[in-house]
Protein backbone atom coordinates (compact mmCIF):
# COMPACT_ATOMS: atom_id res chain seq x y z
CA UNK A 1 0.00 0.00 0.00
CA UNK A 2 2.89 2.24 1.39
CA UNK A 3 4.84 1.39 -2.39
CA UNK A 4 1.74 2.14 -4.02
CA UNK A 5 1.37 5.42 -2.43
CA UNK A 6 4.40 6.33 -3.16
CA UNK A 7 4.85 5.28 -6.88
CA UNK A 8 1.76 7.31 -7.15
CA UNK A 9 3.16 10.43 -5.86
CA UNK A 10 6.40 9.84 -8.09
CA UNK A 11 4.06 9.35 -10.96
CA UNK A 12 2.69 12.54 -10.33
CA UNK A 13 5.25 14.49 -9.84
CA UNK A 14 6.48 13.35 -13.13
CA UNK A 15 3.54 14.52 -14.51
CA UNK A 16 3.58 18.00 -12.73
CA UNK A 17 7.53 18.53 -14.01
CA UNK A 18 6.47 17.43 -17.55
CA UNK A 19 3.25 19.94 -17.50
CA UNK A 20 5.31 22.58 -16.26
CA UNK A 21 7.78 22.32 -19.05
CA UNK A 22 5.05 21.65 -21.72
CA UNK A 23 3.04 25.09 -20.79
CA UNK A 24 6.92 27.33 -20.37
CA UNK A 25 7.27 25.75 -24.02
CA UNK A 26 5.96 28.39 -26.21
CA UNK A 27 7.17 31.30 -24.24
CA UNK A 28 11.18 29.68 -23.73
CA UNK A 29 11.18 29.19 -27.75
CA UNK A 30 9.87 32.74 -28.06
CA UNK A 31 12.60 33.86 -26.18
CA UNK A 32 15.39 32.07 -27.52
CA UNK A 33 16.55 34.10 -30.54
CA UNK A 34 17.05 32.41 -33.82
CA UNK A 35 20.55 31.51 -34.52
CA UNK A 36 21.43 32.21 -38.28
CA UNK A 37 21.15 35.77 -39.74
CA UNK A 38 18.41 34.51 -42.04
CA UNK A 39 16.52 32.81 -39.33
CA UNK A 40 16.57 36.42 -37.52
CA UNK A 41 15.71 38.16 -40.29
CA UNK A 42 12.13 35.53 -41.06
CA UNK A 43 11.39 35.98 -37.34
CA UNK A 44 12.02 39.54 -36.96
CA UNK A 45 9.88 40.61 -39.67
CA UNK A 46 7.18 38.52 -38.64
CA UNK A 47 7.41 39.55 -34.89
CA UNK A 48 7.47 43.35 -36.28
CA UNK A 49 4.89 42.93 -38.87
CA UNK A 50 2.70 41.10 -36.58
CA UNK A 51 3.04 44.25 -33.91
CA UNK A 52 2.68 46.57 -36.93
CA UNK A 53 -0.97 45.01 -37.71
CA UNK A 54 -2.15 45.44 -34.04
CA UNK A 55 -0.59 48.63 -33.93
CA UNK A 56 -2.77 49.54 -36.50
CA UNK A 57 -5.64 48.17 -35.49
CA UNK A 58 -5.80 49.49 -32.16
CA UNK A 59 -4.82 52.79 -32.67
CA UNK A 60 -8.29 53.63 -33.86
CA UNK A 61 -10.10 51.75 -31.21
CA UNK A 62 -8.37 54.23 -29.05
CA UNK A 63 -8.89 57.02 -30.96
CA UNK A 64 -12.81 56.86 -31.17
CA UNK A 65 -13.07 55.38 -27.64
CA UNK A 66 -15.32 57.93 -26.25
CA UNK A 67 -14.53 56.15 -22.26
CA UNK A 68 -10.97 57.40 -22.23
CA UNK A 69 -10.18 60.86 -20.77
CA UNK A 70 -8.06 63.32 -22.96
CA UNK A 71 -5.15 63.48 -21.26
CA UNK A 72 -4.94 59.33 -20.76
CA UNK A 73 -6.06 59.44 -24.41
CA UNK A 74 -3.08 61.21 -25.60
CA UNK A 75 -0.74 59.39 -23.23
CA UNK A 76 -1.97 56.48 -24.59
CA UNK A 77 -1.60 57.36 -28.32
CA UNK A 78 1.73 58.62 -27.89
CA UNK A 79 3.07 55.11 -26.42
CA UNK A 80 1.05 53.26 -29.48
CA UNK A 81 2.34 55.79 -32.42
CA UNK A 82 5.49 55.27 -30.93
CA UNK A 83 5.56 52.04 -30.75
CA UNK A 84 4.46 51.94 -33.94
CA UNK A 85 7.35 54.16 -35.47
CA UNK A 86 9.38 51.26 -33.42
CA UNK A 87 8.64 48.54 -34.89
CA UNK A 88 8.58 49.68 -38.29
CA UNK A 89 12.04 51.20 -37.98
CA UNK A 90 12.76 47.83 -36.43
CA UNK A 91 11.99 46.31 -39.00
CA UNK A 92 13.83 47.63 -41.78
CA UNK A 93 17.18 47.20 -40.19
CA UNK A 94 16.39 43.98 -39.11
CA UNK A 95 16.13 43.43 -43.07
CA UNK A 96 19.23 45.38 -43.70
CA UNK A 97 21.51 43.77 -41.09
CA UNK A 98 24.50 41.96 -42.42
CA UNK A 99 25.76 40.10 -39.23
CA UNK A 100 24.10 37.92 -37.09
CA UNK A 101 25.32 40.03 -33.86
CA UNK A 102 23.43 43.25 -35.14
CA UNK A 103 20.30 41.71 -36.26
CA UNK A 104 20.20 39.38 -33.20
CA UNK A 105 20.34 42.80 -30.73
CA UNK A 106 17.76 44.48 -33.32
CA UNK A 107 15.17 40.86 -32.32
CA UNK A 108 15.76 41.66 -28.54
CA UNK A 109 15.04 45.28 -29.43
CA UNK A 110 10.97 44.11 -30.47
CA UNK A 111 10.79 42.65 -27.10
CA UNK A 112 13.08 44.08 -24.44
CA UNK A 113 12.07 47.64 -25.63
CA UNK A 114 8.86 47.93 -26.33
CA UNK A 115 6.68 44.97 -25.56
CA UNK A 116 4.17 46.17 -27.44
CA UNK A 117 1.64 43.41 -26.76
CA UNK A 118 2.48 43.05 -22.86
CA UNK A 119 2.78 46.63 -22.18
CA UNK A 120 1.55 49.08 -24.51
CA UNK A 121 -1.71 47.45 -26.01
CA UNK A 122 -2.24 45.91 -22.25
CA UNK A 123 -2.11 48.90 -20.22
CA UNK A 124 -4.23 51.01 -22.92
CA UNK A 125 -6.90 48.51 -22.71
CA UNK A 126 -6.91 48.50 -19.24
CA UNK A 127 -6.51 52.27 -18.27
CA UNK A 128 -9.48 52.64 -20.74
CA UNK A 129 -11.74 50.10 -18.94
CA UNK A 130 -10.28 52.17 -15.65
CA UNK A 131 -11.43 55.63 -17.25
CA UNK A 132 -14.70 54.19 -18.38
CA UNK A 133 -15.90 53.18 -14.89
CA UNK A 134 -14.38 55.73 -12.53
CA UNK A 135 -15.81 58.92 -15.73
CA UNK A 136 -18.77 57.36 -17.23
CA UNK A 137 -20.58 53.96 -15.31
CA UNK A 138 -19.87 55.21 -11.79
CA UNK A 139 -21.28 58.53 -12.23
CA UNK A 140 -24.47 57.16 -14.33
CA UNK A 141 -24.93 54.49 -11.28
CA UNK A 142 -24.91 57.33 -8.72
CA UNK A 143 -27.32 59.05 -10.64
CA UNK A 144 -30.01 56.26 -10.57
CA UNK A 145 -29.53 55.94 -7.00
CA UNK A 146 -30.03 59.40 -6.63
CA UNK A 147 -33.41 59.79 -8.51
CA UNK A 148 -34.48 56.01 -6.78
CA UNK A 149 -33.93 57.72 -3.42
CA UNK A 150 -35.63 60.69 -4.10
CA UNK A 151 -38.38 58.22 -5.75
CA UNK A 152 -38.10 56.31 -2.49
CA UNK A 153 -38.38 59.19 -0.24
CA UNK A 154 -41.69 60.85 -2.14
CA UNK A 155 -43.69 59.56 -4.89
CA UNK A 156 -43.02 55.80 -4.70
CA UNK A 157 -42.83 55.89 -0.23
CA UNK A 158 -45.78 53.70 -0.16
CA UNK A 159 -43.72 50.87 -2.33
CA UNK A 160 -40.66 50.72 0.05
CA UNK A 161 -39.91 47.06 1.61
CA UNK A 162 -36.97 45.88 3.68
CA UNK A 163 -35.84 44.22 0.66
CA UNK A 164 -35.75 47.50 -1.56
CA UNK A 165 -34.13 49.11 1.78
CA UNK A 166 -31.58 46.20 1.43
CA UNK A 167 -31.05 46.86 -2.60
CA UNK A 168 -30.53 49.82 -1.78
CA UNK A 169 -27.93 49.89 0.99
CA UNK A 170 -26.16 47.05 -1.72
CA UNK A 171 -26.18 49.51 -4.14
CA UNK A 172 -24.55 52.07 -2.58
CA UNK A 173 -21.94 49.56 -0.91
CA UNK A 174 -21.34 48.31 -4.17
CA UNK A 175 -20.54 51.81 -6.23
CA UNK A 176 -18.11 52.73 -3.32
CA UNK A 177 -16.33 49.24 -3.88
CA UNK A 178 -16.36 49.79 -7.80
CA UNK A 179 -14.92 53.61 -6.76
CA UNK A 180 -12.41 52.11 -4.46
CA UNK A 181 -11.22 49.59 -6.86
CA UNK A 182 -10.94 51.93 -9.37
CA UNK A 183 -8.98 55.04 -7.99
CA UNK A 184 -5.98 55.69 -9.65
CA UNK A 185 -5.63 52.32 -11.46
CA UNK A 186 -5.42 54.36 -14.85
CA UNK A 187 -2.47 56.28 -13.70
CA UNK A 188 -0.90 52.89 -12.40
CA UNK A 189 -1.12 51.21 -15.96
CA UNK A 190 -0.04 54.11 -17.76
CA UNK A 191 2.89 54.32 -15.84
CA UNK A 192 3.91 50.69 -16.87
CA UNK A 193 6.87 50.86 -18.78
CA UNK A 194 9.23 47.92 -20.77
CA UNK A 195 11.91 48.30 -18.44
CA UNK A 196 9.60 47.67 -15.20
CA UNK A 197 7.51 44.70 -17.42
CA UNK A 198 11.46 43.36 -18.45
CA UNK A 199 11.78 43.13 -14.63
CA UNK A 200 8.18 41.57 -13.63
CA UNK A 201 6.05 40.03 -16.45
CA UNK A 202 3.38 40.46 -13.86
CA UNK A 203 3.77 43.94 -13.31
CA UNK A 204 0.12 44.97 -14.50
CA UNK A 205 -1.35 41.94 -12.48
CA UNK A 206 -2.90 44.16 -9.72
CA UNK A 207 -4.05 46.66 -12.51
CA UNK A 208 -5.76 43.38 -13.98
CA UNK A 209 -7.24 42.65 -10.42
CA UNK A 210 -8.24 45.88 -9.87
CA UNK A 211 -9.82 46.49 -12.92
CA UNK A 212 -11.84 42.91 -12.13
CA UNK A 213 -13.05 43.92 -9.09
CA UNK A 214 -14.61 47.38 -9.56
CA UNK A 215 -16.54 45.38 -12.91
CA UNK A 216 -18.40 43.17 -10.88
CA UNK A 217 -18.83 45.78 -8.19
CA UNK A 218 -20.44 47.95 -11.32
CA UNK A 219 -22.37 44.98 -12.55
CA UNK A 220 -23.82 44.21 -8.79
CA UNK A 221 -24.49 48.05 -8.39
CA UNK A 222 -26.75 47.95 -12.01
CA UNK A 223 -28.17 44.68 -10.78
CA UNK A 224 -29.62 46.18 -7.17
CA UNK A 225 -30.39 49.50 -9.29
CA UNK A 226 -32.61 47.57 -11.96
CA UNK A 227 -33.99 45.60 -9.22
CA UNK A 228 -35.03 48.29 -7.54
CA UNK A 229 -36.30 50.16 -10.37
CA UNK A 230 -38.82 47.10 -11.32
CA UNK A 231 -39.85 46.85 -8.00
CA UNK A 232 -41.14 50.26 -8.00
CA UNK A 233 -43.27 50.04 -11.33
CA UNK B 1 -31.98 91.09 -70.62
CA UNK B 2 -33.41 93.94 -68.42
CA UNK B 3 -36.34 92.06 -67.75
CA UNK B 4 -34.91 88.69 -66.88
CA UNK B 5 -32.67 90.12 -64.31
CA UNK B 6 -35.95 91.54 -63.20
CA UNK B 7 -37.43 88.37 -62.80
CA UNK B 8 -34.38 87.00 -61.09
CA UNK B 9 -34.14 89.87 -58.42
CA UNK B 10 -38.23 89.33 -57.91
CA UNK B 11 -37.36 85.40 -57.33
CA UNK B 12 -34.74 86.04 -55.02
CA UNK B 13 -36.60 88.50 -52.77
CA UNK B 14 -39.56 85.70 -52.69
CA UNK B 15 -37.00 82.89 -52.07
CA UNK B 16 -35.80 85.05 -48.77
CA UNK B 17 -38.89 86.16 -47.54
CA UNK B 18 -40.45 82.28 -47.60
CA UNK B 19 -37.14 81.21 -45.92
CA UNK B 20 -36.25 78.32 -48.83
CA UNK B 21 -32.85 77.50 -50.09
CA UNK B 22 -31.59 80.33 -52.30
CA UNK B 23 -28.54 78.18 -52.56
CA UNK B 24 -30.22 75.46 -53.98
CA UNK B 25 -32.38 77.87 -56.70
CA UNK B 26 -29.64 79.38 -57.70
CA UNK B 27 -26.81 76.49 -58.05
CA UNK B 28 -27.80 75.45 -62.04
CA UNK B 29 -28.04 78.90 -63.22
CA UNK B 30 -25.50 80.28 -61.30
CA UNK B 31 -22.82 78.20 -59.98
CA UNK B 32 -20.17 79.66 -57.98
CA UNK B 33 -21.50 82.48 -57.20
CA UNK B 34 -20.35 84.70 -53.85
CA UNK B 35 -23.53 85.89 -52.97
CA UNK B 36 -24.60 83.32 -51.28
CA UNK B 37 -23.88 82.92 -47.95
CA UNK B 38 -24.77 79.53 -46.29
CA UNK B 39 -26.52 78.72 -43.00
CA UNK B 40 -24.04 79.68 -40.50
CA UNK B 41 -23.54 75.60 -38.78
CA UNK B 42 -23.20 77.26 -35.54
CA UNK B 43 -26.68 77.97 -35.71
CA UNK B 44 -27.53 74.11 -35.95
CA UNK B 45 -28.46 72.22 -32.83
CA UNK B 46 -25.65 70.02 -31.69
CA UNK B 47 -26.34 66.73 -31.26
CA UNK B 48 -26.40 65.57 -27.09
CA UNK B 49 -23.21 62.84 -27.02
CA UNK B 50 -24.41 59.84 -26.47
CA UNK B 51 -22.62 56.30 -24.28
CA UNK B 52 -21.34 53.92 -26.74
CA UNK B 53 -23.84 51.68 -27.27
CA UNK B 54 -26.42 54.01 -25.89
CA UNK B 55 -30.56 53.18 -25.92
CA UNK B 56 -31.82 54.40 -28.88
CA UNK B 57 -34.98 56.66 -27.37
CA UNK B 58 -33.01 56.84 -24.04
CA UNK B 59 -32.22 60.73 -24.23
CA UNK B 60 -36.35 60.97 -24.97
CA UNK B 61 -36.73 58.53 -21.78
CA UNK B 62 -34.38 60.90 -19.57
CA UNK B 63 -36.23 64.32 -20.70
CA UNK B 64 -39.52 62.41 -19.11
CA UNK B 65 -41.32 63.76 -16.49
CA UNK B 66 -41.58 60.33 -14.84
CA UNK B 67 -38.91 60.12 -12.31
CA UNK B 68 -38.93 56.15 -13.54
CA UNK B 69 -38.05 56.66 -16.75
CA UNK B 70 -35.25 58.79 -16.03
CA UNK B 71 -34.01 56.06 -13.80
CA UNK B 72 -34.48 53.39 -16.72
CA UNK B 73 -32.47 56.04 -18.90
CA UNK B 74 -29.46 56.39 -16.46
CA UNK B 75 -29.04 52.61 -16.46
CA UNK B 76 -29.71 52.23 -19.91
CA UNK B 77 -26.61 54.12 -20.44
CA UNK B 78 -24.90 51.61 -18.10
CA UNK B 79 -25.17 48.96 -20.29
CA UNK B 80 -23.62 50.98 -23.00
CA UNK B 81 -20.46 51.52 -21.17
CA UNK B 82 -20.39 47.93 -19.63
CA UNK B 83 -20.18 46.50 -23.18
CA UNK B 84 -17.33 48.76 -23.79
CA UNK B 85 -15.53 48.38 -20.00
CA UNK B 86 -15.74 44.54 -21.16
CA UNK B 87 -14.60 44.84 -24.36
CA UNK B 88 -11.01 46.84 -22.72
CA UNK B 89 -10.69 44.77 -20.18
CA UNK B 90 -10.74 41.21 -22.58
CA UNK B 91 -8.54 42.87 -24.99
CA UNK B 92 -5.95 44.17 -22.11
CA UNK B 93 -6.16 40.66 -20.86
CA UNK B 94 -5.77 39.24 -24.51
CA UNK B 95 -2.65 41.54 -25.06
CA UNK B 96 -1.48 40.95 -21.61
CA UNK B 97 -1.66 37.20 -21.96
CA UNK B 98 -0.17 36.53 -25.69
CA UNK B 99 2.67 33.72 -25.19
CA UNK B 100 4.85 35.34 -27.35
CA UNK B 101 7.02 37.52 -24.96
CA UNK B 102 5.51 40.73 -25.64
Amino acid sequence: MKRTVLGGAIAASIITVALVFTAAAPAMAATAPPKTLAEIQTAGAKATSDRITSLNREIPRISGNTCITDSNKSTILGTLNADLTGMQDLASAIAADADVASAAAHYKSIFDDYRVYGVGIAQAHYAAAADCIQSKAIPALTAAQTKLTAALAGKYADKSTPEIEAMMADLAAQIAAATAAIDGVAAEALAVTPADYNANHAVLSSVKTSVSSAVAAVKLAKQDAQAVLSALK
Amino acid sequence: MRRAAGVLAVILIAAALSGCSVRGTLAGAHSGSSSVTPTPTSSIPTPRPSAPGSIAGGSSAADSSDPLARISADLGSIDGYSNQIDKDFSDGNAAAGKSDNG
